[in-house]
């Protein structure tokens, strides 16, 4: 007869919640805590579900024992009131905030910016918009992260792009290539060498040069390690689809027809 | 060498073995912050009264003993500092007993804002634009409305309801950590208030 471990089962979503709430039996409260400290992404996990559960308290949806569990612990800890605070206050905000918010051209600090140039080819018939899209494709697991792109003098043909750069705190080392056409060049790292850290301002010095004619596809590659040029290759694929194990962001810049 | 600086020496020898032993090498803090945000989460489930106080004293802990020459056989250096955790939790229980008392007789335990959003306008100013609308947009309607917005969301973005979630988790304890400095930043006496 095989003997299972009962210390080994992962703990469910309602265990947790018990824990969380101060009311699970002992053998679960170290079954939970065992995890927490063999796997790291648990925390986050739990500081989730306990945001679900300060959600739930707000709007009135706990039941009378854990309603009554949860405010026991609100009373005592400063971070879950701070915690109840934002849900409150995000609850609360005007239709108006909103609104506000979901404007596409609302930008603050870095804004992405239109710009004029004329293709060589086609300056005598019309002037094309090179405007960059928020294609924010980010593909992988971890935090969010960012990816902004502006005019540094000129937008012209040769002109620079710079890249401001937000990486996720799990994963500090940048790659960044970019792809015209089926070719591929690389910003960072060198040949010889795997990526560095993004600067502690996020600029990336370099920058990117505006092409002659568009697309442009800027691919932006955060890792929890230094990574080679190879491995950075390795995990976005051959499709430059992305992985799990890295954040991929791309930006691409393309001419529109316009004025 | 004076007894202080002898003192001192010892001190800064067993926070670098302590260092060593979390494989904290080359990683330049973030593991000794990752674990010690695991001990932070552990003590305030605990429901310990300070549960930062309490996660540096399993630190210091371990790095006296590593200090003294102890050694730590442990395979899992996460799960012997749950271990240290555990027992530090034990011998502060009676304390936290009794200053959990004196909080639960105080009246009502729910924060209450006059002005929740407002409080929260600066912070959500900082955010990302796509970030603000989303975590907006997250919070919007009720009940069913709520849900299936929800899911809208989600299939927009290309993600699952709980991918969504993680989102918004990390969202909002960006503003958790806004809040906290501005709060903070208020009741600086510098500032003379």
């Amino acid at each position: 007869m095989k003997i299972v471990s009962e210390e080994r089962r992962e703990t469910t979503e309602p265990e947790r919640r018990a824990y969380l709430l101060g009311r699970a039996e002992e053998a679960v409260q170290a079954r939970v805590e065992v995890e927490l400290f063999e796997r790291p992404e648990v925390l986050e996990e739990l500081l989730a579900l306990e945001q679900d559960l300060a959600e739930a308290f707000v709007r009135d949806a706990l039941d009378g024992a854990d309603r009554a569990a949860f405010a026991r612990r609100l009373a005592t800890d400063p971070r879950l009131q701070d915690t109840l605070r934002v849900i409150q206050a995000l609850d609360a905000a005007p239709r108006e905030a909103r609104a506000d918010a979901a404007r596409p051209e609302t930008r603050r600090g870095w804004s992405t910016r239109r710009w004029l140039w004329a293709a060589p080819a086609l300056a005598a018939l019309a002037l094309l918009v090179l405007v960059p899209r928020d294609e924010f494709t980010a593909k992988g697991a971890g935090e969010p992260a960012q990816v902004e792109l502006t005019c540094l003098s000129t937008c012209e043909p040769g002109g620079r792009v710079a890249l401001r750069l937000e990486a996720p705190p799990a994963r500090p080392y940048v790659a960044i290539f970019v792809a015209e056409r089926s070719a591929l060049s690389w910003l960072t790292p060198a040949s010889d060498a795997a990526s560095g850290r993004v600067p502690a301002d996020g600029l990336w010095p370099e920058g990117v040069v505006v092409p002659a004619s568009g697309p442009l596809d800027v691919y932006v590659v955060f890792s929890a390690a230094p990574l080679t040029r190879k491995a950075v290759a390795a995990a976005v694929g051959d499709d430059l689809s992305g992985s799990p194990e890295v954040t991929l962001i791309r930006r691409r810049l393309e001419p529109e027809a316009g004025e | 060498m004076s007894r202080d600086a002898a003192v001192s020496e010892q001190a800064d020898s067993g926070w670098q073995r302590l260092l060593e032993f979390l494989g904290e090498a080359d990683a330049e803090g973030e593991v000794y912050e990752g674990v010690r945000a695991r001990l932070v989460g552990f003590f305030r489930w605990r429901g310990a009264v300070d549960p930062e106080g309490y996660a540096d004293r399993v630190f210091d802990r371990v790095a006296s003993k590593l200090a003294a020459g102890e050694a730590i056989t442990a395979r899992n250096p996460a799960a012997y500092l749950l271990a240290v955790a555990r027992y530090i939790h034990l011998e502060g229980k009676k304390e936290e007993a009794r200053l959990r008392v004196a909080a639960e007789a105080s009246p009502s335990a729910e924060p209450v804002d006059e002005a929740p959003y407002e409080a929260l306008e600066a912070c959500l100013a900082e955010l990302h634009p796509s970030q603000r609308a989303l975590v907006l947009r997250y919070h919007a309607g009720s009940g069913r409305g709520r849900i299936d917005g929800r899911q809208a969301i989600a299939d927009e973005l290309g993600i699952s309801l709980t991918g969504l979630r993680m989102r918004v988790f990390r969202i909002r304890q960006r503003l958790e950590r806004c809040l906290r400095r501005c709060g903070a930043s208020e009741t600086d006496p510098a500032d003379g208030a």
